[in-house]
């Protein structure tokens, strides 16, 4: 067993591409120390520069009222219960300017599934806050919600998609791809977009030049197999369209109606997220989720396959809903960063640096080289910010 | 007395920062290193006067006396303390438990039988015997076996550490410095809470040091060490370990009316 995971994992440090079965074989492995080593290194090699990155976003749920129905989720509400909400405009404007306040370049708006909202009424809001807040990235409508238009709107995908990007759409979240095997889906949930719709909507969007990311919520009633499939969806649909620029993954989060479910915890979340790197080799970026796993997991997915902080998230609604959720500051993810030897950057959901003056120094790369913070900084001619 | 005080731990990464320090700061201190059970074994025949032992043994002995300040805890996920299963927790008919820590062991007992009611059969794993073997739903791998064992067939990796703080809300302490009655450690009192922020302080070199001999990343290293676990001893650390025992004692795993916080030389405890 063991010398095969040891194949199976060089070969995937190396470059190499990891079959279905190797990566069931990985899933089945619970060496979180040789995991973690090769996922790394793969990270190392793909990401040799000296920073690791962020963003600074909003999550906006337009509406709770939501179609779909889903057992995980304590979210959502019907379109007549008494807390159901559409956000009106002004509301909206007040969210954005306050991300924009706080440095932030991109709306990661998505909603429930509204029955009754048609296609113009989200083409008006894209051109409105397009046209409002014209440096904002529009990071918006996950798949399911994108299909649920489709349906309801009784148009084709490609018209959907064509007329959201004209009215501004940026991007399109990895929100609601759970694990993209049909018999979890039917499981989970009622009336939401089935896998090969979930990967329809990103492919249509691809082949129209969009760019989107792509996630994973793991440690309910999936198997490993199913875990692995589900990458491999992905990892098929990347080498079609090339259009995912980031892998998030996350354990669900356990306390609702799912509440006898078994809550995967950091160890298999790391475990989970360094075989993700080990097996999309065709994704460039994979985000750490401190947002479920808190601050010091979050750090150490740094080392477990993530080149990435992910978002700090100024509102999030559906995870805390779920009654999980931890909160960093901007301050709080840089030093998490920083602390781990990189550089902390922001950057956009096009993995394009955006900070305005980047900082100089590579930062002691002393935990990475082998050194250790009595790292000689003179010899890289810069006074460096401590690593501790 | 010839003024030795003889000091036994276990050589583990997590230990590193506790004992990296400890002679330098005290001369008269002999460190010894050892499988955590023996230590306790040492320590009860009076072969050590103190020892960093597994809580659950500083229980059952009763009349040791803690150094204040210093502990090996978590807040939280721990990592190396992990209950791999084929079914989910409240289905564990039989589990296999690592003697490597009774401490944990008692806690997968705890979980178990308190937080999900179950009553599997227990049997215990022999350090030599490899996990892959067994038979069981689920079995308790402690330290470098729980991150080390591949485990085909177990579906489900609880990490007790996590489990415990999510459960209760406190952290989890695993061992302590506990002094054999009647020891008198005069001037090397103070060393052990010294020695901690001194270790703590060179968690980059010790990562650096190590790193290579345990094939991981010295950063990776150094963050476990000063991320996840925790060394200190305070009010919350207490709290847990004064509900540990009550489960503990409760399932018939420790003794009954213990004084859980009894420390050595309490004139010297800080206030908070």
């Amino acid at each position: 067993m063991s010398a095969t995971i040891d194949r199976i994992l060089s070969k995937a440090a190396n470059g190499e591409r990891i079959t279905f079965d190797e990566g069931v074989e990985l899933m089945a492995c619970h060496d979180l120390h040789k995991l973690g080593r090769a996922a790394h290194a793969v990270t190392s090699r793909l990401h040799p520069e000296p920073y690791r990155t962020y963003n600074i976003d909003r999550n906006v749920n337009y509406t709770n009222v939501c179609a779909a129905v889903c057992d995980f989720c304590a979210f959502y509400r019907k379109n007549h219960d008494a807390d159901a909400y559409v956000l009106s405009r002004e509301e909206l404007y007040q969210k954005i300017e306050e991300t924009i306040a706080l440095g932030g370049d991109q709306i990661l708006m998505q909603g429930g599934m509204h029955p009754t909202l048609k296609l113009e009424w989200y083409e008006d809001l894209l051109r409105d806050l397009r046209s409002r807040f014209s440096s904002v990235n529009l990071h918006a409508f996950s798949p399911p919600e994108i299909w649920h238009f489709h349906k309801i709107n009784k148009l084709p995908l490609e018209d959907v998609l064509r007329r959201l990007k004209a009215a501004g759409l940026g991007s399109i979240p990895g929100g609601g791809g759970e694990i993209l095997v049909d018999r979890v889906r039917k499981e989970l949930t009622k009336n939401k977009a089935l896998t090969d719709e979930w990967l329809e909507v990103m492919r249509v969007w691809h082949r129209l030049g969009g760019k989107s990311t792509c996630t994973m919520m793991f440690g309910h009633i999936e198997t490993a197999a199913e875990r692995i499939e589900h990458l491999d969806r992905l990892r098929q649909l990347q080498d079609e369209t090339g259009g995912f620029t980031a892998f998030i993954c996350w354990t669900m989060q356990p306390g609702h109606k799912m509440a006898d479910a078994p809550a995967a915890g950091s160890f298999e979340y790391l475990r989970v997220q360094a075989i993700s790197r080990l097996y999309l080799d065709n994704i460039p970026n994979i985000q750490s989720s401190w947002v479920t796993q808190g601050a010091k997991i979050g750090q150490i997915a740094l080392f477990f396959g993530a080149n990435d902080m992910g978002s700090l998230m100024i509102e999030e609604n559906v995870v805390a809903s779920a009654g999980t959720v931890h909160y960093l500051t901007l301050e709080q993810i840089k030093a998490s960063i920083r602390e781990a030897g990189w550089v902390p950057r922001q950057r956009n959901v096009f993995y394009e640096l955006i900070d305005e003056r980047p900082p100089t120094a590579p930062t002691a790369a002393a935990d990475r080289v082998g050194t250790t913070r009595e790292v000689n900084h003179a010899e890289s001619g810069r006074s460096l910010p401590v690593v501790n | 007395m010839d003024g030795r005080i003889r000091v036994g731990a276990v050589n583990y990464l997590n230990t590193k920062p506790l004992i990296e320090g400890l002679t330098t700061l005290a001369p008269e201190i002999e460190l010894s290193l050892d499988l955590p059970s023996r230590l306790a074994d040492r320590l009860a025949d009076g072969d050590l006067d103190v020892g960093l032992i597994p809580v659950v043994e500083y229980f059952r002995a009763g009349r040791y006396t803690l150094i204040p300040d210093v502990s090996i805890a978590s807040r939280g996920p721990v990592l190396s303390v992990t209950l791999f299963s084929r079914v989910p927790w409240a289905e564990i008919q039989s589990v296999a438990l690592d003697v490597g820590s009774r401490t944990s062991a008692a806690l997968a007992q705890i979980l178990l039988r308190t937080k999900y009611g179950t009553r599997p059969q227990v049997q215990s794993l022999p350090i030599d015997i490899p996990a892959d073997d067994i038979a069981t739903d689920a079995v308790l791998l402690i330290g470098d076996r729980a991150m080390r064992a591949c485990l085909p067939g177990f579906a489900f990796a609880y990490d007790l550490g996590q489990e415990w703080t999510d459960w209760t809300g406190l952290p989890f302490v695993y061992a302590v410095w506990a002094v054999r009655d009647g020891v008198d450690l005069g001037r090397a009192e103070g060393a052990f809470a010294r020695a901690k922020e001194y270790g703590l302080a060179r968690a980059g070199a010790i990562a650096a040091r190590e790193a290579p001999h345990l094939g991981l990343d010295p950063g990776y290293c150094r963050r476990y060490m000063t991320n996840i676990i925790h060394y200190d001893l305070g009010p919350r650390e207490l709290a847990g370990l004064e509900q540990y025992y009550a489960f503990a004692r409760d399932l018939g795993l420790a003794p009954e009316g213990v004084s859980v916080v009894r420390y050595h030389r309490p004139d010297l405890v800080q206030s908070r």
